[in-house]
């Protein structure tokens, strides 16, 4: 712990000195002795952790260098010393937010010592609470920023809070865009080594060749082109958590070389040949189904069972449309407020559009959905014609089939997918959909559909 | 060297160190402060401002009640009780300043004798 400062402002030597002696005995406290108020102010850069002040100062009195003292450091405590009983003016003090009132008496220096252990007492306290506070903060932003009522989500919710609260892995799974990497974060965000490394990998983003020193990291000269030791990214989980995700993509052969790094919690760098410790929590997330990958032969049974961990399944949007509409909100208010701009409504006949459809893409896609009609609305309201479910091509047709649209709602989706496919050439366009070019024409005058 | 004497007292300061060279310390500062406080009295006795008086008295009251020095604290008191420059206080400013001045020497002694 770092020295408690100590300022004695006191102009009677003999009686400072006193104080000065008594309070030294505690080897945390670096005191010093000051003798006048002007003194104390020109020290007060060197930022005290507690004032004594003597009432009776030759140069200012008590109340005026607490003043004083006060308007330069607010937060300081001050504690007034004084040889006078006057009790008008110690009650003065104390409203006016003086620590302790201590009268010169045979008894002062063991009022002093006890009134400064109170101090530094309420000070820790004070500063628990705070940091309480902070966590408790930082756990109610993550539980606003995952949104959802349904029974499904609630009961994500209190898995996390169980993860969170212990060191266990976890593994997740859900379909695209359901949501997994945001628990991933909630849980180490909430857990208690939310002040170290959160590191997140993504299986299916790292070539195949890359993903071993990428995992493990390499000593210098491990292999040509090594020029530098690299740490790998378990190394840079040590006391957090290591988020796999796409844990589904991992090639047996890595499998079995994580498996071993969770047995063993360590592990030597690539070239090298020292032992190095690591301490993280495992959270992985997949959206295939991972008993059936072992069933397959694709996945080891062995390092399934270490992964497992507390299974988080998190629910497609279709099996949780009671959320739908708040999720709308969410991302409709998040839109307003990023681009400065005043709420945008949402008709209820959108609102029966939107509750339509069956979303494959979940959540993620709903958020583009609804951005995107946030773009296309006017007088900031959303009409069902501002809403467009499918922007391209990644969708295929049986999911477009599967969406409940109007035949007008399909050919427009079909026509802009056609023409973004082929750079705005209305011309052939028209001849590939075999329709006539003022239909196209007539539909982007009006808006109905933009080019690309 | 003693503790006690019949004028003052050392007791108090052995209490909280047996560091001699803290009693030292304490002493000669002591010892500063009565010339001086005796040199301030001379000049109240001149200046007759009460309120000067006061704070003086205020000033010395916390060493001289801790170095039980004999008499004073009983003016000590009296002058604080007092709202009026009159024969009476008068009285008691030269007691007390005679008093300083006698013990003034006899501590000088002490110094001596305690070995730091
Ligand atoms: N319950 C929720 N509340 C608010 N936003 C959410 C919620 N779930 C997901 N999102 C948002 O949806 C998008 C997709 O979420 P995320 O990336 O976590 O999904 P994922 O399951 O990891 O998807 P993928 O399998 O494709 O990687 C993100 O923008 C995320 O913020
Ligand atoms: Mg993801």
């Amino acid at each position: 712990m770092l020295d408690f400062k100590i300022f004695i402002v006191e102009d009677d030597k003999w009686y400072g000195n006193l104080l000065h002696h008594f309070l030294s005995q505690n080897p945390d406290y670096e005191v010093t002795l000051i003798g006048s108020g002007k003194e104390c102010l020109a020290q007060l850069h060197r930022k005290p952790d507690l004032i004594t002040i003597d009432f009776g100062l030759p140069d200012m009195n008590g109340e005026e260098l607490y003043r004083k003292i006060k308007q330069a450091q607010p937060n300081v405590p001050v504690i007034i010393i004084s040889a006078q009983e006057k009790i008008t003016t110690a009650v003065d003090l104390l409203k006016m937010g003086a620590e302790d009132y201590l009268v010169k008496d045979e008894n002062t220096q063991q009022l002093l010592w006890k009134a400064i252990i109170r101090l530094r007492e309420n000070q820790s306290l004070k500063n628990e609470i705070t940091q309480l506070k902070a966590e408790l903060k930082t756990r109610y932003d993550y539980s606003t920023s995952i949104v959802g009522k349904s029974p499904a989500l609630q009961a994500v919710f209190r898995l996390i809070d169980k993860a969170a609260g212990s060191m266990i892995n976890v593994s997740i799974t859900g379909e695209t865009g359901t949501g997994k990497e945001l628990v991933a974060k909630a849980v180490h965000y909430n857990s208690n080594r939310s002040g170290h490394p959160y590191v997140a990998v993504n299986m299916a983003a790292i070539p195949k060749e890359l993903v071993e020193s990428e995992l493990f990291g390499y000593e210098k000269g491990a292999f040509t082109g090594a020029q530098n030791r690299k740490t790998g990214r378990f190394e840079e989980a040590n006391g957090g958590t290591l988020f796999l995700d796409e844990i589904g993509e991992m090639d047996l052969n890595i499998q079995s070389k994580l498996l071993r790094v969770l047995q063993e919690k360590e592990l030597i760098r690539l070239g090298g040949n020292s032992k190095i410790k690591l301490d993280f929590r495992l959270v992985v997330a997949t959206h295939k189904n991972l008993a059936d990958e072992v069933k397959k032969g694709n996945f080891r049974e062995d390092l399934y069972y270490r992964i497992v961990g507390l299974p988080i399944a998190l629910p497609p949007l279709r099996e949780r449309k009671d959320d739908l509409l708040l999720l709308t909100q969410f991302f409709l208010a998040n839109y307003c407020k990023e681009n400065k701009i005043p709420e945008i409504r949402v008709s209820p006949a959108s609102r029966e559009k939107l509750l339509s459809y069956n979303y494959p893409g979940n959540i993620r896609e709903l958020k583009s959905v609804i951005e995107l009609a946030a773009v296309m609305s006017e007088n900031n309201v959303i009409e069902p014609d501002d809403i467009t479910f499918l922007s391209g091509n990644n969708h295929d047709v049986d999911t477009v089939l599967n969406t409940e649209l109007t035949l007008r709602e399909y050919t427009r989706l079909i026509i802009r997918n056609y023409l973004k496919r082929y750079n705005d050439n209305v011309l052939l366009v028209a001849e590939k959909l075999d329709i006539g070019k003022s239909t196209i024409y007539k539909m982007l005058q009006t808006g109905e559909i933009e080019g690309a | 060297m003693r503790a006690d004497h019949a004028l003052y007292s050392y007791n108090y300061l052995y209490k909280i160190s047996d560091n001699p060279a803290f009693i030292h310390k304490m002493i000669s500062l002591f010892i500063n402060s009565v010339t001086e406080y005796a040199g301030d009295l001379q000049q109240l006795q001149e200046t007759k401002v009460l309120h000067d008086l006061k704070r003086t008295i205020h000033k010395l009251k916390p060493s001289v009640l801790s170095m039980e020095v004999t008499g004073a604290r009983e003016i000590i008191l009296m002058l604080e009780e007092k709202s009026v420059w009159d024969e009476d206080l008068e009285k008691l400013v030269e007691q007390l300043k005679g008093i300083f001045q006698q013990i003034k020497p006899m501590m000088e002694a002490d110094l001596t004798e305690l070995k730091i």
